[in-house]
């Protein structure tokens, strides 16, 4: 492989920057891997006991519609009833059984790529060639051939009952072995260039090292068709079946889903598998015409084609899509000029994006039965492994194109076209497998998917300049280094965007939306204490905050943001050699420098104005602090972004410009503005917090609501947002700018510009930002892995449960009265009689005991009343504390009396028993009026409830009643 | 083709010959004269039994691995056409005298045994036999695509190997230089 992008006597070396294909084949065998698990999935849990069914429909969940935004709001609204509910009526497979689906395919494709050989050679086929060869002529003409082009000379057969004039490698990159067909044998001697040509090709291919590689993926595909696939279909046309019976419909969106998923992931490998085939085959063309292999000879005996015309011409036309060998006419035009093999197809961008959305949704369905235990990095996990072979595969594609065109002197491409067919097939792939559906047939915000749109075009644009500077300024030299730091930067970004996209950003499709007033309470009360500002700009907050909240909750974002910028500064810092400057790096670095003084410049205007107000120091917590943290997070993102428009003005490489602009910025905005805050109180005029100078850190006096936390996050992972938005803007304006003066094509001239100044001081100032950018992300995924490391079912308490119900709502979902019926059933069922029969009993009991404490309509309060009625008020409250955990009841009516039972007996309860302790009577009076008022209210919920269920006899009633499940606190 | 009928000629039935040509021995001896370049080939047909290449001349399986060279056109050999030629004449003058011994046998069962079968022998023919051999190769040899110099040259070959065939000579025993029959060792390498 070379990595020079160095020109050949007729063009560029197409094997620059390696063929790229490996990536593709990688991204194939994840997909079969993570296929295998989650399609196996439903086979396995299809042998358990277990349902979900109670826990659903007690969570007020409509089973007609699972799926859907509000089913999910139902149970995840309600995790704390929820998770322990599943865990009891429907535990998770464990793991080994989870991934036994992806080890056991593994396993038998190991084995069926050792057996595949063997049986390939069989006798049958396939003779030694050394058997036959009674003169050896045929053999020493091949080791001829092969001699100093392969590091091993292939084991050599024939196929005398193969009469095509062709042969075949097979078998592994250490042991290959040659085939060669009757027809080839044949043409030694009749046609010796023939002969040459063909077994070049395939010692090309032996040394090009497509063997293991193309064998893995047949083991893999084979063993997947085995193993996976029959069993779910089976499994699915049982389940159909099982629903017609039923009386069900097969037309939903769900069980299309099933039948129609399994169909295009066999489609998508084929055609990317044939792909990947077809572009080796030119590979192999090309080494094999390198060593000089007469293949023109070959192409001149082929015959003509037919024309084809019509609904033939289209079928050969869809059919080329699923071949492993390109028209030999293609192959003989590649030979000329293999364009091909650096054209940025859209199909394949496409076809990668599909990938990545089925790769990454079956890889989540891995871990849904253990929802309770996943955990920030855990599902980081899941996001990495679809984004490194994305990553991996379109940014080879794109860089080989780039770096073809500059060498070349051609208008290289931008990224937006590639990035848009990237982002359809990521929507397609995502609506096809259900997961921006929610259960539905189609999203139901389509509006919200262009943010997966813009986020490919900007991932591929990004790429796209990154190689374009990576080719402009190390013309000539390696690019090895330069395409492995832009491959882990890409790789962070898109495991940080699929994360994101998995877990928060796909519920915007399913039709999410912030509640405005909650969102406005929930910056008010962001930061503990009391405070206000004015002019109160909560409301603006309110808009932007939840959102960047959940963004900057993903674990990676603080490393990808940084690594997104940073990684250029190396590259172009390394620079080309001879002391020429390296284009737009000085303006860039100049314009950070600028960018980063106007943030500190800023947050010492914010603090002026703060300490303008003259708060009281008893006032200096909530709105007011936090408004000061935000409006410091505003500075730097001004002081990025104007980083980033004079950045972006630059005559070439403008987006990497402003990205290192607006991250080097960032940084030293941060930097200001902590050392500002750190010494609040010591520069007078500008004092926030405090009075007095002294240093405290500025993430000790922001940590309430992890205010500091998201300051930092936020402006970090706003620095190259920035850059692309305002780069994109700049770009637009040009382009309407160029539409009405003269036409402008393409982008200035990039060349080094002469300098009389010190290049050195300019390399050492971009390493050291880069490694500064680097371990300020080290110490944040540090800082932060606590919390990152806490699971689902520790973070979940009853205040983050009441926060996400006031924020996302939890409505009771319109349901047909049937389903209404089994959620209030099972709502009874799974725990909630067992707490009602136990406060009517409480309720009963204290009833009892105050009808015989009853002298002239009026209770006698003596000290043995108070002893016998205190366990009773203890036991109200307790059970009243159930009504937090515990679900909601799915009936409005009676959840308010349920409500109602829960506060009043919640807050009576410990009161009453208080009462006892200090032999207040009036006191004790008082609580117990309360108690008695919510024994009233569960009187009502349970006769609600039995109205509802409406059959006495039923056997919810009966037996002894289900504990609800405990909460893992 | 020629479809003269086959009249006169005492022949006994295969299974109870004693004299004749082996088919394979015809096809080798007349490729080694005819077409050199594809003795490797027929070696490797003859590495094993007559039903086993046969059934695997009539399959005609395609090229699909995808390494191949990706050339899928068939290159008119000697070989084939002859063996498979010479079977059906076999054939044709065998089933005039068993009218329907062991047609159409299909079944694995069939062809498990048949593959162990010993080889076939082309009986000594009547000069109008040997008429019609000579016919059915060159109309054969046309249809293949080879030169029709090459076919006449491979069909006076044929009827010279019946022609001058010992009939004196044990057809199961292996000549001098002849490799191993797999008819009699299945599966041998």
């Amino acid at each position: 492989m070379t990595t020079t992008a160095g020109r050949s006597s007729d063009g560029l070396d197409e094997r620059v920057l390696g063929a790229g294909t490996n990536a593709r084949f990688a991204l194939l065998l994840v997909l079969l891997v993570a296929a295998s698990g989650s399609m196996l999935l439903p086979v396995l849990t299809s042998f358990r006991a277990g349902s979900s069914t109670g826990c659903l429909l007690a969570a007020g969940a409509d089973l007609d519609r699972l799926g859907t935004l509000g089913s999910t709001l139902r149970t995840t609204g309600q995790s704390l009833a929820y998770l322990p509910c599943i865990a009891r009526d429907d535990p998770p497979l464990p793991w080994w059984q989870i991934l036994l689906g992806p080890a056991a395919v593994l396993l038998l494709a190991t084995a069926v790529a050792a057996v595949l050989p063997r049986w390939k050679q069989r006798g049958g086929r396939c003779v030694e060639l050394a058997l036959v060869d009674r003169t050896g002529a045929v053999e020493a003409r091949v080791r001829d051939l092969a001699a100093g082009r392969v590091d091993q000379v292939p084991a050599l057969f024939v196929a005398p009952v193969v009469f095509t004039r062709s042969g075949t490698v097979f078998g592994g990159n250490r042991r290959p072995r040659l085939r060669l067909n009757a027809g080839l044998v044949a043409c030694r001697d009749t046609d010796p260039d023939a002969f040459d040509a063909i077994v070049l090709h395939e010692l090309a291919h032996v040394a090009n090292r497509d063997l293991t590689v193309t064998g893995a993926t047949v083991a893999l595909w084979r063993s997947f068709l085995t193993l996976v696939l029959c069993p779910y279909v089976l499994i699915t046309f049982w389940k159909g079946a099982r629903l017609v019976a039923r009386g069900g419909s097969l037309f939903t969106a769900d069980y299309s889903r099933q039948v129609v998923l399994p169909m295009v992931t066999v489609l998508v490998i084929s055609v990317v598998r044939a792909e990947v085939l077809r572009s080796r085959e030119l590979h192999a063309d090309l080494t094999a015409r390198r060593w000089r292999a007469p293949l023109e000879h070959v192409w001149a005996t082929m015959p003509a084609r037919d024309d084809l015309r019509g609904v033939r011409r289209r079928v050969d036309g869809a059919l080329e899509l699923v071949r492993t060998h390109p028209r030999w006419e293609v192959r003989r035009d590649a030979l000329a000029d293999p364009a091909p093999l650096f054209e940025v197809r859209a199909l394949l961008m496409f076809l990668i994006g599909v990938i990545a959305a089925l790769t990454n949704y079956h890889l989540m369905w891995h871990f849904v039965p253990h929802m309770a235990m996943m955990n920030g990095w855990l599902y980081q996990t899941v996001g990495a492994a679809p984004a490194a072979v994305v990553a991996a595969s379109t940014a080879l594609l794109l860089w080989r194109a780039v770096v073809r065109a500059t060498v070349l002197g051609l208008r290289p491409p931008t990224g937006v076209r590639s990035g848009l067919w990237l982002g359809a097939g990521l929507v397609a792939g995502s609506v096809l497998n259900g997961h921006t559906t929610g259960g539905l047939w189609l999203p139901a915000r389509w509006g919200a998917l262009g943010l997966v749109m813009a986020a490919a075009v900007g991932f591929t644009c990004w790429t796209t300049q990154c190689a374009r500077l990576a080719a402009t300024v190390r013309p000539g030299r390696s690019l090895r280094l330069p395409l492995a730091l832009v491959l882990v930067a890409g790789w962070l970004v898109l495991s940080a965007w699929f994360t994101w996209w998995d877990y928060y950003g796909a519920l915007f499709v399913h039709g999410v939306r912030y509640d405005g007033v909650a969102a406005r309470q929930a910056v008010v009360h962001w930061f503990p204490g009391a405070g206000t500002v004015r002019p109160d700009t909560s409301a603006l907050m309110a808009q932007v905050l939840p959102v960047l909240r959940e963004a900057v909750r993903v674990p990676l974002v603080p490393l990808a943001a940084v690594a997104s910028w940073a990684v250029l500064l190396p590259v172009w810092a390394a620079g080309p050699p001879a002391g020429r400057v390296p284009p737009s790096l000085r303006r860039a670095l100049g314009a950070a420098l600028g960018g980063g003084a106007l943030a500190v410049l800023c947050v010492g205007a914010v603090q002026a104005w703060l300490h303008h107000l003259d708060v009281g120091a008893d006032r200096r917590g909530g709105l007011y602090a936090f408004s000061y943290a935000i409006w410091c997070l505003a500075a730097i993102v001004l002081g990025a972004a104007v980083a980033a428009a004079v950045a972006a003005r630059a005559p070439a490489l403008r987006l990497p410009a402003a990205l290192v602009a607006a991250g080097t910025a960032t940084l030293l905005g941060i930097g200001g503005t902590v050392l500002l805050i750190s010494a609040d109180g010591c520069l007078g005029p500008l004092s926030v917090l405090n009075d007095s100078c002294a240093w405290r850190p500025a993430w000790r006096q922001l940590q309430g609501g992890l205010t500091f936390h998201l300051v930092i996050h936020a402006a970090l992972l706003l620095a190259p947002v920035t850059a692309l938005l305002i780069t994109a803007l700049a770009a637009l304006a040009r382009r309407t700018a160029g539409r009405r003066g003269p036409h402008h094509v393409g982008s200035g001239p990039v060349t080094g510009l002469p300098s009389t100044r010190r290049p050195r001081l300019l390399s050492a100032f971009g390493h050291g930002t880069c490694a500064v950018a680097l371990a300020t992300a080290a110490v944040l995924l540090v800082a932060d892995a606590h919390d990152q490391l806490r699971s689902h079912a520790q973070a979940v308490t009853p205040t983050t449960q009441a926060q996400f119900q006031r924020s996302m709502g939890l409505p009771t979902l319109p349901v047909s009265p049937g389903m209404r019926w089994r959620q209030v059933h099972a709502w009874y069922r799974v725990g909630g009689r067992y707490l009602i029969e136990h406060a009517l009993a409480d309720g009963t009991a204290l009833v009892k005991a105050l009808t015989e404490a009853r002298r002239d309509e009026r209770i006698e309060v003596t000290p043995a009343l108070m002893a016998k009625v205190r366990p009773l008020c203890t036991s109200l409250g307790n059970a009243a504390g159930w009504e937090p955990y515990y679900f909601q009841v799915p009936d409005p009516a009676a959840q308010a009396l349920w409500h109602r039972f829960g506060v009043t007996a919640l807050a009576a309860g410990p009161r009453c028993a208080e009462a006892v302790d200090r032999s207040d009577s009036a006191a004790f009076l008082t609580s117990l009026a309360d108690l008695l008022k919510a024994v009233r209210a569960v009187r009502d919920v349970s006769g609600r409830v039995g109205q509802i269920l409406d059959n006495p006899k039923d056997r919810v009633f009966t037996g002894p009643p289900l504990a609800p499940p405990q909460p893992r606190l | 083709m020629a479809t003269a009928p086959l009249t006169g000629g005492q022949v006994t039935s295969p299974s109870e010959q004693i004299a004749g040509v082996r088919v394979r021995d015809l096809v080798r001896d007349v490729v080694a004269a005819c077409a050199p370049e594809e003795v490797v080939v027929v070696d490797g047909l003859l590495r094993q039994s007559d039903a086993e290449v046969l059934a695997r001349l009539r399959r005609r399986r395609g090229d699909r691995d995808p390494l191949g060279f990706g050339l899928a056109d068939i290159v008119p050999l000697v070989a084939p056409v002859l063996w498979l030629t010479l079977e059906r004449a076999r054939e044709r003058i065998a089933q005039n005298l068993v009218e329907g011994a062991s047609r159409g046998s299909s079944t694995l069962w069939r062809r498990m045994l048949r593959r162990r079968s010993a080889p076939e022998v082309i009986p000594p023919l009547s000069r109008d036999q040997q008429r019609l051999v000579h016919g059915m190769v060159l109309d054969a040899g046309g249809e293949a695509g080879l030169s029709p110099d090459l076919a006449r040259r491979i069909a006076d070959g044929v009827v010279a190997g019946l022609v001058l065939a010992d009939p004196d000579e044990e057809p199961g025993e292996p000549r001098e230089g002849a490799e191993a029959v797999p008819g009699d060792a299945p599966g041998e390498r």
